[in-house]
């Protein structure tokens, strides 16, 4: 008889066999390259624009650089999410209970990434002063936070930020444009892609509705979304400008 | 016609007036070469001072003076690629 993948591994550890046995661990590999690569690029966007913003103090590039520290944080808060779902599951071991915390923590900082898309595209033109819109956006995403947290349901998650990216949408493309820009301009498609790749992502959350083919398909475009815009910044930034005057 | 400036150029033509004057020019001119209301100046001139791009100075007569902090120089020097980023990201 041809060994079994199962074979050697300690009776020690009952539902460690699992580990073994293909997907939950190619799951998680995936997880985790498309964590690294998504995170990577958000936090880099995100340092890499702060001279620009401290300066100008520009509002629209405040809120800019924020989708990024949110996505970062929401897309981390996720990936702990999955992981600790996959232990509980695989190693049939009861998570720690202050786990509990991390959904309700996706939630809030999922709506402050999304809001923060429109807001990128209108502050400019608003009145308030950058405290206040971050006092209201900060409210906003501690209410689904406690939603979240009160009913600890991953449905609800699902169903608030599918409600937040709808408004999100309405406000992007009823957002004032630039003259330059068309009404369905490269930016508009970007930041919509980008919260809708998030919310299809949190599907992955919710009892894995996500199958890995689907999972497969989705998270190299999500990928590519995230790299064109990041070449875009590089192109933009200060040091780039500079060595293209100099060449 | 021309084109109405945006905000950023508004305050690109601000900061660069008081350059041109050496770095120190009174309000009351600074107003009338900047082309604006004067309601709208004063909350741009407010606006730049709370973010601290220009600072007022008293001379020996108590006459106030308007001139540039080294973040509002490098506000100028960098204004080229601040506009393209902006606009690129129509922010």
């Amino acid at each position: 008889m041809p060994p079994t993948r199962m074979q050697g591994i300690p009776q020690a550890l009952p539902g460690m066999h699992r580990f073994f046995q293909g997907p939950p661990l190619e799951m998680l590999a995936t997880e985790l390259l498309y964590f690294a690569v998504v995170v990577s690029i958000c936090l880099i966007i995100y340092f890499r624009t702060r001279e620009l913003y401290s300066v100008s103090q520009h509002k629209g590039l405040f809120h800019f650089r924020n989708v990024f520290l949110y996505f970062a944080a929401a897309y981390s808060l996720r990936l702990l999410q999955l992981v600790f779902q996959l232990s509980s599951e695989v190693l049939e071991i009861t998570p720690w209970r202050g786990f509990s915390i991390v959904l309700p923590l996706v939630s809030y900082f999922s709506t402050l990434a999304i809001l923060s898309l429109p807001m990128a595209l209108m502050a400019a033109r608003f009145k308030q002063t950058i405290l206040r819109e971050t006092i209201a956006l900060h409210l906003t995403a501690f209410v689904s936070l406690l939603l979240v947290f009160a009913t600890g349901s991953q449905a609800l998650l699902l169903l608030i930020q599918s409600i937040v990216l709808l408004a999100s949408v309405l406000a992007i493309f009823m957002a004032p444009k630039q003259a330059k820009h068309k009404f369905l301009s490269q930016n508009r498609v970007t930041y919509l892609l980008l919260a809708a790749f998030w919310v299809v992502n949190l599907l992955a959350l919710t009892k894995r509705l996500l199958p890995m083919e689907l999972k497969l398909a989705l998270y190299p475009l999500s990928a590519i979304v995230f790299v064109s815009l990041f070449l875009r910044v590089r192109k933009r930034l200060p040091s780039n400008v500079k060595k293209k005057k100099q060449a | 016609m021309s084109k109405k400036r945006s905000r950023l150029d508004i305050i690109y033509t601000i900061l660069g007036l008081v350059r041109e004057h050496n770095n120190s020019i009174r309000p009351t001119p600074l107003l009338r070469y900047t082309n604006i209301s004067s309601q709208s100046f004063s909350e741009y001139f407010s606006e730049l001072r709370e973010k601290g791009f220009v600072r007022e100075e008293l001379d020996r007569k108590g006459r106030k003076y308007v001139s540039l902090t080294d973040k509002g120089f490098k506000f100028l020097e960098k204004y080229r690629i601040l506009k393209g980023f902006i606009e690129e990201f129509e922010l």
